[in-house]
């Protein structure tokens, strides 16, 4: 084989090469979406569920047995005492600050609760995103889930699923 | 012909087999996740429809849109929505509720997997369908891949209810598990999919007095 031969068969070897790359990062990269939407699923489903068990309580401590002033409204948003997780929960502030873990197959989510009051103003949808610092008729739950697998596996991508729902008091 | 000409020709057509080799198994390799990653694709999909429709429907247990009281077709009495579960069962379910266009009737809805040996066509063992059916309507099959169907009901003090549940006014919450997997897969090697609804609290049988 003279040089020129030689010089050939190391090019094409080498486009070889660079051509199994690029399918095996393709195939990994598209494995990695396929995951992560699949453990989004999951995360919505938690985060809903979360959220679900939360409108099933009252809306605050006071109105567990009926209406009562607006000043009498927990503020700010805060379980009481000896209230540590949804089965003993038994309002809708108690969520404020709670932190759940659940590991599904070998997948760990973590979900994270912030309860707010808000004050909605019809002429301006933009206010249900804003935390206003009074009692209102009106409060807001926001559920952050993300999800680690195996200590974030390289190539990964891990992200975070967020709902909110708001859960209003009429009398 | 002499022995580096014989040489470099063994050792050309060695190296040559390799290289086929590795093209053979990138093509191997690309056709298969081709095959997996649309299946898995397919089953997000249908897993997807699958939780909306059963989270759209499981929401309105007990719902009729009629301020109006109606009568309860099984006793003649005024409807009550914490008795809108017919039957609950671990892997089938009947309720009241009121279907689109919302005349204010009740219907009632009922979802029940199938036996194995409907889906004995398909390649995976395990695919079953699931049965949506309103009113006396005729079951329509439809095979999504559904492998697991489970639904656990919890009282209001989120206690597990043995099924089926006798007392199907004790029920405040019900938790659903779905799986979904391919019909068919590429060497047998099925992907798939899970949903787990944690706590679905239907909102006119979660806050109804119970009976």
């Amino acid at each position: 084989m003279n040089t020129g031969q030689s010089l050939f068969a190391i090019g094409a070897l080498l486009l070889l090469s660079l051509t199994i790359l690029r399918v095996n990062n393709n195939i990994l990269m598209t494995d990695s979406v396929l995951i992560d939407s699949k453990f989004g699923i999951i995360a919505n489903s938690i985060a809903t569920s979360l959220i679900e068990s939360a409108t099933e309580k009252s809306f605050d401590e006071q109105t567990k047995e009926g209406q009562c002033a607006i000043s009498e409204l927990t503020y700010p948003p805060q379980k009481e005492s000896g209230e540590t997780d949804p089965s003993n929960f038994d309002d809708f502030d108690d969520y404020n600050n709670y932190p759940q873990t659940d590991t599904i197959g070998s997948v760990v989510f973590y979900s994270r609760c912030k309860v707010t009051y808000v004050n909605p103003n019809p002429s301006d949808p933009s206010s249900l995103d804003t935390d206003v610092s009074m009692r209102t008729w009106n409060k807001k739950l926001s559920v952050a889930v993300t999800w680690r697998q195996n200590n974030q596996t390289i190539g990964f991508s891990a992200d975070t699923v967020k709902q909110s729902t708001i859960y209003s008091y009429w009398f | 012909m002499g022995f580096t000409t014989l040489f470099d020709i063994v050792a050309s057509m060695i190296i040559g087999g390799i290289i086929m080799m590795i093209v053979w198994r990138l093509g191997d390799a690309s056709t298969e996740k081709t095959y997996n990653n649309s299946g898995e694709l397919t089953i997000q999909q249908n897993l997807l429809v699958l939780s909306q429709m059963i989270e759209f429907d499981f929401r309105k247990i007990g719902y009729y849109n009629n301020w109006n009281a109606v009568m309860d077709p099984r006793t003649s009495k005024p409807f009550i929505s914490s008795q809108a579960i017919i039957y609950a069962d671990s892997t089938s379910i009947v309720f009241y509720t009121d279907l689109y266009p919302y005349d204010g009737n009740l219907d009632s809805v009922r979802y029940y997997l199938g036996p194995l040996s409907e889906c004995s066509s398909t390649p995976n063992p395990r695919d079953r369908i699931l049965y949506r059916v309103e009113n006396n309507n005729v079951p329509a099959p439809s095979n999504l891949g559904v492998t697991n169907f489970h639904m656990d009901y919890f009282d209001v003090n989120d206690d597990l209810i043995p099924t089926p549940v006798i007392t199907r006014g004790l029920i405040k919450s019900i938790e659903i598990n779905l799986t979904v997997e391919n019909v068919a897969a590429y060497d047998e090697k099925y992907s798939n999919a899970f949903w787990k609804q944690l706590r679905l609290a239907s909102r006119n049988v979660s806050r109804s007095k119970t009976e």
